[in-house]
C-alpha cells in the first residue's frame, strides 16, 4: 500500500511546502513604521475602492449581495475583522483580525476569505493599495 | 446479471457513496479556520475506481460527482473550483497510478486538488499571487495529512472489497 517511493514524494512535498511558508514572508519589503493601512474588499472577484483604517473608533462595511449573501467587516485603528457573515461555515469570522503586525504570519496572510459568499478583504499599505 | 448491468449498478453505487461522503464531511467541523481544508473522503472512492476499475470509470465518477454535488449543495461559482480541483487531481493520480502506492497517489492527488482550485481562484481574480502561494504551502501540509488518510482508507477497502462486473 505504501512504498518507499511514496514516503520520499510525501517528504519532498512537505519540505517544499515548509520552504514556501518560511521564505515567502521574508521576501516582502518592510513597510514604513508610520505606514497608512487600507482594507481592499472584493466581492465576486470585483474590487471595491480601498477604505482606510479609522484613526479612532470603528468603521463597519456591510456587503449585501443581490443573491442575499451578507457580510459585515469591522475596521478599527488596530486592524480589520469579519464581524458577521451569512455563510454556512463561519470560517471567515473565525479567521480573526488582520493587523499590520500579524498580516504575514497568518495562514491566509493579509486576507480574510469567505469562500461561500465569494468575499475577500485584504489589509494593505497605501502603496500596495495604489492610492 | 450481465457484466454491463453489474457495472452500471456499481457506478451508481459509487456515485451515491461519493455524494454522501461529501455531504457527511461538510457536517464535520474543521479544526482549523482555514477555508479549503477538508478530509476529502470521497477521494477514497475515486481512488478505488481508478485503481481497480480504470481511468475512464474514475473520470466519469469525478465529473458526475462534481456536477451533482454542485446542483444539490452548491452554486455555479463552486462548480468551477470543484472542476479545476477534481480534474488536476485526477490527471495527477492517473499519471502516478502504478508508479506509487495507494497512499502516495492519494497524497499527491490531494495536493494537486488544492493547486487546481488555487489556480482557478487566481485566474478568476479572487486573490493576489503571493498570498495564494503562501496559502498553497499551508494547504499542501494539510493535504499531505488528509491525502495519506484517504489513501489508507482506499487501500484497506481495496484489499477487502473487489468490484463486480
Amino acid at each position: 500500500m505504501i512504498k518507499k517511493r511514496d514516503l520520499l514524494v510525501i517528504l519532498a512535498l512537505a519540505l517544499a511546502a515548509c520552504a514556501l511558508i518560511l521564505i515567502l514572508p521574508r521576501l516582502r519589503p518592510a513597510p514604513a513604521a508610520d505606514a497608512m493601512y487600507y482594507v481592499r474588499v472584493t466581492v465576486n472577484g470585483i474590487a471595491r475602492d480601498p477604505v482606510a483604517l479609522p484613526a479612532s473608533g470603528e468603521t463597519t462595511i456591510e456587503l449585501t449581495q443581490e443573491t442575499g449573501e451578507n457580510n459585515v467587516l469591522t475596521l478599527t485603528p488596530s486592524g480589520v475583522h469579519m464581524t458577521s457573515s451569512s455563510c454556512h461555515n463561519q470560517l471567515c469570522v473565525q479567521q480573526g483580525e488582520v493587523t499590520p503586525e500579524n498580516r504575514f504570519e497568518r495562514p491566509l496572510q493579509s486576507l480574510i476569505i469567505c469562500l461561500p459568499n465569494r468575499v475577500t478583504a485584504e489589509l494593505v499599505t497605501k502603496e500596495e493599495a495604489g492610492q | 446479471m450481465s457484466k454491463k448491468t453489474a457495472r452500471v449498478a456499481l457506478m451508481g453505487l459509487l456515485t451515491a457513496l461519493m455524494l454522501i461522503l461529501g455531504y457527511v464531511e461538510s457536517r464535520i467541523p474543521v479544526l482549523i479556520s482555514v477555508p479549503g481544508v477538508k478530509l476529502g473522503l470521497s477521494n477514497s472512492v475515486l481512488l478505488y475506481a481508478l485503481l481497480l476499475m480504470g481511468w475512464k470509470e474514475a473520470w466519469l465518477l469525478m465529473l458526475t460527482k462534481v456536477l451533482l454535488s454542485c446542483l444539490l449543495f452548491g452554486s455555479p461559482a463552486v462548480l468551477i473550483y470543484s472542476l479545476a480541483g477534481g480534474a488536476l487531481s485526477l490527471i495527477a493520480m492517473t499519471l502516478l497510478r502504478g508508479r506509487l502506492g495507494v497512499i502516495g497517489v492519494s497524497a499527491v492527488g490531494a495536493v494537486a486538488h488544492n493547486l487546481g482550485q488555487l489556480m482557478a481562484a487566481y485566474l478568476m481574480g479572487f486573490a493576489p499571487l503571493p498570498a495564494l502561494a503562501y496559502y498553497f504551502g499551508v494547504l499542501t501540509l494539510a493535504a499531505l495529512v488528509t491525502g495519506c488518510l484517504t489513501g489508507l482508507i482506499a487501500g484497506l477497502v481495496m484489499k477487502r472489497v473487489k468490484p463486480i462486473g
